[in-house]
């Protein structure tokens, strides 16, 4: 909580902020809120796929579970915490410039 | 309970030593647009300010647990930055702008990570720009003997040249060229206006080459990274806040503006492993072609773009 203002609840991670939307398409807050995430879970479980993990959300979809196929789990708020996790739980540090994580993503998305 | 004021912005004002600074503020708080103006200086020796407050931050580090060693904490400005809050909350004072002035061997990344990650700063205030101040005499030479000075250009969002009235118009120019290869997205301003404080900074320099191209400079190598096609905002969400957990030691900055799909032209700005919030552009100059700028320190700028390229074909 922040002492000054007395906020209880904290700023959404950035990447999950809604900027102002030149198209809404017609859908609510909620309703786009759970769009992105869903498309995020998809681009999420390409690149954590390449260290065989994977992730889902959380009932209520305001945490992410990342799983690693042995038992192992975390639960997460947002993107800042997920990468030190999947360097945990994967045994080994993810690259996004790793050419074979580069490979594996455009086998998945059908890119040449 | 009362609507949350909107964030002060704060103007860290770097430079190495002699380069200037004090001068540059002193005057620019002379002008009658810098009214409302809190100073911090971040330095051992204080210069009193008129009618200014002035607080006293050390320079000692206090390291955040999970941090890593260019994104060190410095309390004291925290604590300094909190007292200026209360005495707006209380009325004793006006806050529209903070400028900190650093020392000269000062690194600007742990400030703007301190306000960033400090639970009450981060709400309160918003780092709007870094302006560095470069000797124009001696500006080269401290470049070639300390990294320090070097990496205050490269972090700048803006840089005036100081001293220019008594340095050779050859050394001048070495200079602006020298500013440019070690920060692409910033053009060279000579000391003038005193409204520097209250004026936005360029979002990018125009003159930079609107190509992806590679420049090298004792490591330090920049991208500027045509996005010509609207991004898919979930996957560069995705991608970015990898590149800097993995990488954010060595991505010194990226600034720029890319087309969202769902939002339109969005700035973009880190410091090392920090970004700011990305602000919706409501309006793009002619010059403010889609495009990232990257400052990269011993980082494949193409390795980079292949990257940055794939993430997005994954979406």
């Amino acid at each position: 909580m922040c002492l000054v203002c007395g906020n209880l609840t904290g700023e959404p991670h950035w990447t999950e902020r809604r900027l102002d939307s030149v198209a809404s398409g017609g859908l609510d807050e909620e309703s786009r809120r759970r769009q992105d995430r869903f498309r995020r879970l998809r681009v999420l479980n390409r690149v954590v796929g390449h260290r065989h993990l994977s992730i889902h959300d959380e009932c209520g979809a305001t945490r992410y579970v990342l799983t690693n196929g042995r038992g192992g789990s975390e639960v997460l708020e947002h993107l800042g915490e997920l990468w030190p996790a999947v360097d945990r739980l994967g045994g080994a540090a993810l690259d996004p410039l790793d050419e074979g994580l580069l490979a594996t993503l455009a086998a998945q998305s059908g890119s040449p | 309970m009362n609507r949350p004021l909107a964030p002060v912005p704060v103007t860290i004002l770097t430079g190495f030593l002699g380069a200037g600074k004090t001068t540059l503020l002193r005057s620019a708080l002379r002008d009658p647009t810098a009214s409302g103006v809190a100073v911090v200086i971040n330095e051992f020796g204080l210069v009193s300010l008129d009618h200014e407050f002035v607080l006293e931050a050390s320079q000692e580090p206090v390291v955040v647990s999970g941090g890593c060693a260019c994104c060190s904490r410095r309390e004291e400005m925290a604590q300094a930055m909190r007292r200026l809050l209360e005495e707006r909350e209380s009325g004793r004072r006006r806050l529209d702008r903070v400028v900190i002035e650093t020392s000269g061997l000062a690194d600007p990344a742990p400030i703007v990570f301190t306000i960033a990650s400090d639970p009450v700063l981060q709400h309160h205030f918003r780092v709007s720009a870094i302006v560095t101040a470069v000797d124009a005499r001696a500006g080269v030479a401290q470049f070639d003997a300390y990294p320090e000075a070097e990496k205050q250009v490269q972090l700048a969002d803006r840089v005036i040249v100081t001293k220019l009235d008594v340095a050779e118009p050859n050394a001048a120019e070495e200079l602006r060229a020298r500013i440019h290869r070690l920060n692409p997205s910033v053009d060279a301003e000579p000391v003038g206006s005193a409204r520097w404080l209250t004026t936005p900074s360029p979002r990018l320099c125009p003159a930079f080459e609107p190509s992806c191209e590679a420049k090298h400079t004792e490591g330090i190598r920049s991208l500027s990274l045509e996005v010509d096609r609207p991004v898919d905002w979930v996957a560069f969400g995705v991608w970015l806040t990898l590149l800097l957990h993995r990488h954010g030691e060595r991505v010194l900055r990226v600034k720029g503006i890319v087309d969202a799909e769902d939002f339109g032209p969005v700035f973009i700005n880190s410091v090392q492993h920090v970004i700011s919030p990305p602000e919706h552009a409501r309006s793009v100059h002619d010059g403010d072609l889609p495009r990232l700028v990257f400052i990269l320190r011993d980082l494949s700028p193409e390795a980079v773009a292949r990257s940055f390229h794939a993430f997005q074909a994954a979406a």
